[in-house]
């Protein structure tokens, strides 16, 4: 599939890239259940060995766009890391889908020291409580640095007061390696992307203790991101990529096609065999804590109020604060014209761009086009003194 | 080249024993220090604080980038992605180029960007040229299979249709012309229907 050289491609082809996690799932099924075809689209994907490249590819024009981190969209456009691309984000692809979780050893002294590790911020105290009790540093698996699950890790960590630095050790592994340095102890905590949470602890070595869901509640993990120079070049072919795409999520949140998913991605093409397990013993593919999502309570509306979030985190942790300039975010993410997609498949949705983020602990209902939209909660874990 | 490329330090990140060779090779003989020449990126944070490279050149597919990227992001002496920023039309020339060709560098230390875009497009020329030396490799070994095949199938077909080699060889470009395939297509599907099981029919019995 990384194969540049296979030549049927036509200029009308639109080529994307996405990275083996389960929540690609909205891309390879829209390709492999029909989505794309049945809106006329001929669609070419890429999977890509990381983020890092997946990003070039977009930067210098050999993929259209892509399924990209929440942070990555901002990033990508103020020039982080590499040369400043335009890129837009009309529509999240997947909310949730991060988890932390304990190499076993660690599991067990977590537990010893009685907090309450079903809720994050005591699991987090437990961890400090392990820290300083410890000679050794504990190290933090962690797969890239403008991610959410980065984010997410260092606002569960300081819900207890630590940081990285203290005891605490940072060390990067991509996520295919990230079970084997678990198992093999140079990772002591993992913050990965699904599936690997639940093959860490499918496979005996770890224990899912927090997840993303847990520290931002339904926090936009995958977005779409498309180059702004295609995307104005093409304005049919992007309603219609973004039609085949609401659809394909709404279709991915019925649990009855859940088997269908495992049969496509466990092919050699998207996630490959490793993934196997998780269809067998009637397990689901998406683990229940993680509660990843793709439709349901308005998931795809890329809220303007969270690319706010988003980058005020991004610069909390020194990402980007060397700029001077505040991006325009109302020129990355897109509410408007997933607005117009929505209405042009009868789907209502929010009437605002912005909502109030870390208020609402319930699912709650705001003003659609149409009627009133349901729309997920949205707490936020609460960081000792650093806001 | 200049003898300011003296002492500049270029690590080398390849899986592909051949192409990291080629890369190595001209980086050197351009005066260039290449250190810790790597076949894999396993324990590349530590070899990148052992060796402390000023430029690091990486194969762009490789996963552990995302782990040189966020060294980037922790640490203020970790390697940086190679960023042309300046407004030269030829910079981002030569970006799209790197990426093109699957080359991507990271700087280490602040090395000035005249000093960097050379040894960037050494590796991209090696590494292009690599990819053209890999295609002919492909193209001729495929050229010899069906030339393979095509004999292979001449025979079968002399055999079945009990003819000369001349006649086999018409037959079979007649077949490909009314079918509008390739020859060693033809052939080859000669092969699957006369080579399993002898006397199984002319290649006209192949016709729907």
């Amino acid at each position: 599939m990384t194969d540049w050289m296979h030549g049927t491609e036509s200029s009308e082809t639109i080529r994307l890239g996405f990275i083996p996690l389960l929540d690609a799932a909205p891309l390879i099924m829209a390709q492999e259940a029909g989505f794309f075809a049945e809106e006329g689209l001929d669609v070419s994907l890429y999977r890509q060995p990381s983020w890092s490249s997946l990003r070039d590819r977009v930067g210098v024009g050999m993929l259209d766009g892509a399924q990209m981190l929440g942070p990555m969209a901002l990033a990508i456009n103020m020039g982080l890391g590499a040369p400043p691309c335009p890129v837009i984000s009309p529509m999240v692809l997947s909310r949730n889908g991060n988890a932390i979780t304990a190499r076993r050893a660690l599991y067990e002294q977590l537990t010893s020291t009685g907090f309450d590790l079903s809720e994050p911020s005591e699991a987090a105290c437990a961890l400090a409580r392990v820290v300083a009790s410890s000679d050794e540093p504990i190290r933090l698996g962690i797969v890239y640095a403008w991610s959410t699950h980065y984010l997410q890790l260092l606002d569960w960590l300081a819900s207890a007061g630590l940081s990285p630095g203290s005891g605490l050790e940072l060390v990067t592994v991509p996520p295919p390696e990230m079970m084997t340095a678990l198992a093999y102890g140079s990772v002591d905590l993992a913050c990965v992307g699904e599936p690997w949470n639940s093959l860490m602890e499918y496979h005996g070595l770890g224990q899912i203790l927090a997840t993303g869901c847990q520290v931002w509640q339904n926090a936009p993990e995958k977005v779409l991101g498309v180059r702004r120079d295609w995307a104005q070049a093409n304005p049919e072919k992007l309603r219609a990529l973004m039609r085949a795409l609401v659809r394909c999520c709404r279709w991915l949140d019925d649990p009855d096609n859940r088997e269908l998913v495992h049969r496509i991605l466990v092919h050699p093409h998207y996630l490959g065999s490793a993934i196997e397990p998780l269809g067998d013993q009637g397990e689901s593919l998406f683990h229940p804590r993680v509660q990843q999502h793709f439709f349901r309570q308005s998931a795809n509306f890329p809220w303007l109020s969270q690319a706010q979030w988003l980058l005020s985190r991004m610069r909390l942790r020194n990402q980007g604060e060397q700029l001077l300039e505040t991006p325009d975010l109302d020129s990355i993410f897109r509410p408007d014209l997933y607005r117009k997609v929505a209405e042009s498949l009868s789907l209502d949705a929010p009437i605002m761009d912005y909502k109030d983020e870390g208020e609402h602990r319930q699912p709650f209902v705001v003003e659609g086009v149409r009627g009133q939209v349901e729309v997920a909660p949205d707490a936020l874990i609460a960081t000792a003194g650093q806001d | 080249m200049s003898a300011d490329q003296s002492g500049v330090r270029v690590m080398l990140v390849d899986n592909e024993p051949e192409r990291a060779t080629m890369v190595c090779d001209a980086l050197t003989s351009e005066g260039y220090e290449v250190v810790g020449q790597r076949s894999s990126t396993r324990g590349l944070v530590a070899a990148v604080a052992q060796e402390e490279p000023d430029v690091v050149i990486i194969d762009m597919d490789s996963p552990d980038r995302d782990t040189l990227e966020s060294m980037s992001a922790l640490n203020e002496h970790a390697p940086r992605p190679v960023v042309f920023f300046a407004s030269d039309d030829s910079d981002s020339h030569t970006i799209q180029q790197a990426v093109n060709a699957g080359v991507s560098a990271y700087i280490v230390d602040g090395l000035e960007q005249h000093r960097v875009k050379p040894i960037v497009e050494v590796a991209v020329a090696r590494f292009e040229a690599f990819q053209s030396l890999r295609h002919q490799l492909e193209e001729t070994r495929t050229a010899l299979e069906e030339r393979k095949d095509i004999e292979r199938a001449k025979g079968l077909v002399m055999k079945q249709n009990n003819c000369s080699e001349d006649e086999a060889f018409h037959s079979m470009r007649k077949l490909a012309m009314d079918r509008n395939q390739k020859l060693s297509e033809v052939a080859r599907q000669l092969i699957e229907v006369l080579g399993g099981a002898e006397g199984a029919g002319s290649p006209e019995a192949m016709d729907d």
